[in-house]
């Protein structure tokens, strides 16, 4: 039996009502210390070392923390990590790798990035440029390989430069539209495998298509999120069309965005841009109430 | 079976009565009273903190963007000021502008209460210790005591927000302050002064100022009126459809120009509560991108997007507009069936626009056509589809004729206080015009120049000068100038035909006589039909990119959609401004042209009486006078009296004023 002053993060049963009471010992033994963190750990994910017990303890404890699985950094106890961003992976979410240590807690931005590039390494997780942003998303969304990003980037240079006499401002040349489009053919793998332009990116295999209702909607909303503006908070539907293109074909994509407003699961907009729809992207979009396309969709 | 909420599918900002759903979109109106309440706060508190706050408020078309002024008002009443601004589409929006506006506005009744009434009265409440929830009782109070004592009150008021904020404009101040004490043309006068607008001599003395609004006094004119109303009721300024400053034809800087203007508000300006709403999909695609990083983190502080309603919203809101109904023969779900209301609840992508729609259609058609269909169907024959095309004419044309009665209310208002139209109203105007003339193009607007809109016509540049001035002095300058223009540039001077000048200013007359020497000036005298049909235009277009324009169906149509009807309906080539620019002549032309051409025996004013009855057919005396002295300078009342005495059997009187050419002559 030890007697020790009890921190108040724990949250223990001391009266605070006078600094003297809230000085008085408590007394607890190291089981019932390691008891406390680990309900503090399951609810909050991590616990300060110095709200561990009192300091001759404190080893004890995170030795017992460690061996449940638990990491432990000099100012703190959390659950590891690599387990915390797995977890938030699997939701679909895409983390930006600069913002990684937001999606965590009990740890810094330096140990956030460290283990995202370990998770990387071991094929857990891919990082991907989107935008200028270095971005970790789940092991399983389609990404391309780095030999067909080289590739695509020696024929992309080749077009850039045919594309060049065209950039001068003497010019006044431009090009059919069909010329560019076989142009922009000879890029590797930029052909969708089924109906419609993908975004999936280039190369990906097409996937088996998602067998229950839950499956296909964990995937429509990996791909609403995927697909959704930052800044906006919106996705755009045809985008997210397109990226399921090769697993879903366009009338069950809109019958489960449909379904899924039903269940209030989602918000579906109507397009109120000022005639930015082309004719692909309206035939992408589902059919709204008074002649609209529904053309933005959001996470409720 | 109509209630006004019916007809009123967009809303309008200023709107009497009010049927809202609280809980709808809450969390923006609850952030901008929030902003409201934390300004109100600093300023009480700490003064030398003061900032003002910038959010941003953006939804679909129809998704209550403009109704969540309308429930702000309505929840705050006088303990704010509200200021509603939709953009300039023509002149770049100023500080000189945005001032107008709000002291335009402060003359507007909000919750009851004249809004600069509210403004002092709750000052009042503040400075005497007491809530400013009660604003017109301050000043009523006020009000009652003797002169002295009033002038007491102020002046300690006024020197206790000296107190608080050193650099205040103190004269502006008083002025301000003083306006609900004051008898109706005299604050009316003071008002249109401190909205930094152009007075003329009456006017001037009325406000007791003998020019107008100094161009140095219009920033610190702003920060006086901000400032101090923060502390009872502070102001908010709602930019509204900033989508119209998205311009995909002119090569502009409209956008930057308005970026620059906020930031400069929210730099220089403290106190205020700036709401910026648009559509959402525009604002990224097209306006913020626009803006520079400094504008961005200043204008980008807060910003909310607006939800759609929930199922339960959706019912909600449809039982709060039904229980509004008169006479309604069943109660809710009444006019709709179970099924329809469920496939309203239901539907994906609903509105508050949309749902009001179903229920106005549901209401005029009743509940078993409404049952019956989801009431949209598609056209399937050919005769089909030429029905559904003449609905949708048959509702743009009743559309432009709301905007036109709209246009008409405006410009009889303007009338009434004897001034022009603002010239940024009718360079809108103007700019809308040329989009539907092929032969003439806008090259720039600056309001500073005394011919604020250039027009490429081919080769050729004409210069455009809305004469808009109410004082003769300003006329003259700018006359003298615009003489300078016409000598190397083709010059067209527009003055609105209700405000001409009168006889008596000589010089004026003069310099105008001399501007039409010049071959390249001509003026155009703006009939009150033409001044219309330019303002409705531009409204129309608005409306248009804000995706506020329907058809029978309360579909929402295309911008191009309605340019076309525009195209195909309005023959806007033919009016006259338009024939004007085009260097084409006009009926106005002809009509003063054979008065002119007459014989030189007869030449003294009886051609140009018989012209001006054989024109206008019906008219005051007055407004014949002035006709015929604009075009014979050595005409007098007098001899045009005589005049009309000889053609006696050819005229017919209504009165002793009102004079009409007889219809057998």
């Amino acid at each position: 039996m030890i007697s020790a002053a009890l921190s108040p993060t724990m949250g223990p049963p001391v009266s605070t009502s006078r600094k003297s009471a809230a000085r008085k010992p408590v007394a607890l033994d190291l089981s019932e210390w390691v008891a406390r963190a680990r309900h503090t750990l399951h609810e909050q994910g991590f616990i300060k070392v110095a709200a561990l017990g009192p300091r001759p303890l404190r080893s004890a404890i995170i030795g017992q923390l460690r061996a449940d699985g638990f990491e432990a950094s000099k100012s703190t106890v959390r659950r590891p990590l690599a387990e915390q961003l797995r977890d938030a992976l699997k939701n679909g979410t895409f983390i930006p790798l600069k913002t990684a240590h937001t999606f965590l807690v009990g740890g810094t931005a330096l140990e956030a990035k460290k283990a995202a590039l370990d998770l990387v390494r071991k094929g857990q997780a891919h990082l991907v440029l989107r935008t200028k942003s270095e971005t970790l998303v789940p092991p399983t969304a389609d990404v391309v390989d780095r030999e067909e990003v080289r590739s695509a980037r020696v024929v992309l240079a080749a077009l850039l430069k045919r594309l060049q006499p065209l950039a001068k401002p003497t010019s006044q040349a431009t090009l059919l539209r069909s010329d560019l489009q076989a142009l922009l053919d000879e890029v590797p793998s930029t052909k969708p495998p089924h109906r419609g332009a993908s975004t999936r990116g280039i190369g990906s295999a097409p996937k088996p298509a998602p067998a229950s209702s839950d499956e296909r909607l964990r995937h429509l909303f990996a791909a609403i999120e995927a697909t959704r503006d930052e800044r906006l908070g919106l996705s755009f539907v045809p985008n997210v069309v397109r990226r399921l293109a090769p697993d879903m074909d366009v009338e069950t994509t809109h019958a489960l965005l449909l379904d899924a407003s039903r269940r209030e699961l989602l918000e579906l907009r109507p397009e109120s841009g000022l005639g930015r729809l082309s004719q692909q992207d309206l035939r992408d979009c589902p059919p709204g109430p008074q002649g609209t396309r529904l053309s933005w969709a959001r996470r409720l | 079976m109509t209630a006004w909420f019916l007809e009123a599918v967009h809303a309008n900002p200023w709107g009497v009565d009010f049927v809202d759903l609280p809980t709808l979109n809450a969390s923006a109106s609850d952030a901008i009273e929030t902003a409201i309440r934390n300004v109100r706060e600093v300023a009480r508190t700490k003064p030398a903190a003061l900032r003002s706050a910038c959010l941003t408020v953006l939804g679909p078309a129809g998704a209550g963007k403009t109704h969540l002024f309308g429930r702000l008002r309505a929840r705050l009443g006088p303990r704010a000021v509200f200021v509603h601004i939709r953009p300039l589409v023509g002149t770049e929006m100023t500080p000189r502008f945005v001032l107008h506006e709000i002291v335009r506005q402060l003359g507007f009744v909000s919750g009851d209460v004249r809004q600069v009434d509210a403004l002092v009265g709750s000052l009042l409440a503040h400075a005497m210790g007491s809530s400013a929830g009660f604003p017109r009782f301050f000043v009523e109070d006020t009000a009652h005591l003797d002169p002295t004592a009033r002038a007491e009150r102020l002046e300690q008021m006024l020197s206790q927000l000296l107190d608080r904020w050193q650099e205040l404009d103190e004269s502006y101040l008083r002025r301000l302050l003083a306006v609900p004490f004051q008898k109706s043309p005299t604050d009316r006068a003071v008002l249109a002064w401190l909205s930094g607008r152009e007075l003329d001599a009456v006017q001037l003395e009325r406000a007791g100022a003998t020019a107008a609004l100094g161009e140095e006094i219009v920033v610190p004119a702003l920060k006086s009126l901000a400032s101090a109303a923060s502390v009872g009721a502070p102001i908010v300024v709602v930019f509204d459809q900033l989508e119209n400053l998205i311009d995909r034809d002119l090569e502009s800087s409209r956008l930057f120009a308005y970026a620059q203007l906020t930031t400069d508000l929210v730099d220089a300006v403290h106190g205020l509560v700036i709401v910026q709403m648009a559509l959402d999909t525009e604002w990224d695609r097209s306006i913020e991108p626009s803006f520079n990083l400094a504008q961005r983190s200043r204008l980008g502080m807060q910003r909310h997007l607006l939800g759609l309603p929930t199922p339960k919203e959706r019912e909600d809101l449809l039982r709060l507009w039904v229980d509004r109904l008169p006479d309604k023969p069943q109660r809710f779900p009444w006019p709709f069936g179970e099924r329809r209301l469920g496939v309203l609840c239901g539907e994906a992508g609903m509105t508050p626009r949309m749902l009001l729609i179903a229920l106005r259609q549901a209401v005029d058609e009743g509940p078993a056509a409404s049952e019956a269909g989801d009431g949209e169907s598609e056209p399937e024959s050919v005769a089909d589809v030429t029905e559904e095309a003449d609905r949708t004419n048959d509702a743009l044309g009743a559309t432009w004729n709301e905007y036109l009665a709209n246009a008409r209310e405006l410009l009889d208002e303007v009338a009434d206080q004897k001034r022009c139209l603002d010239p940024w109203r009718l360079t809108d105007g103007i700019l809308s015009m040329l989009r539907f003339v092929p032969a003439l193009k806008a090259v720039d607007v600056r309001a500073s120049r005394p011919a604020q809109v250039r027009i490429a016509r081919g080769s050729k540049e004409v210069h455009v000068s809305l004469l808009h001035q109410p004082h003769h002095k300003s006329i003259g300058a700018t006359l003298t100038k615009l003489i300078e223009v016409a000598r190397s540039h083709e010059v067209v001077v527009v003055r609105e035909r209700a405000q001409e000048f009168p006889p008596t200013w000589n010089d004026t007359l003069a310099r105008r006589s001399a501007l039409l020497r010049h071959q390249n000036a001509r003026w155009l005298s703006l009939e009150r039909g033409d001044a219309a049909r330019l303002l409705a235009l531009d409204e129309m277009l608005k409306a248009a990119r804000s995706r506020d324009v329907t058809d029978h169906a309360g579909r929402t149509l295309e911008e191009e959609d309605v340019s076309a009807w525009v195209h195909a309906s309005l023959d806007v080539g033919s009016w006259t401004l338009s024939q004007a620019l085009r260097g084409e002549r006009t009926v106005q032309d002809a009509a003063e042209t054979s008065g002119a051409a007459a014989p030189a025996a007869v030449r003294q004013t009886s051609g140009l009486v018989l012209s001006a009855l054989t024109r206008l057919r019906l008219l005051s005396l007055e407004r014949l006078v002035r006709e015929i002295v604009r075009v014979e300078r050595s005409a007098t009342r007098a001899s045009i009296l005589s005049e009309l005495a000889s053609l006696a059997h050819r005229v017919r009187w209504v009165g002793k004023s009102i004079v009409y050419l007889r219809e057998d002559s």
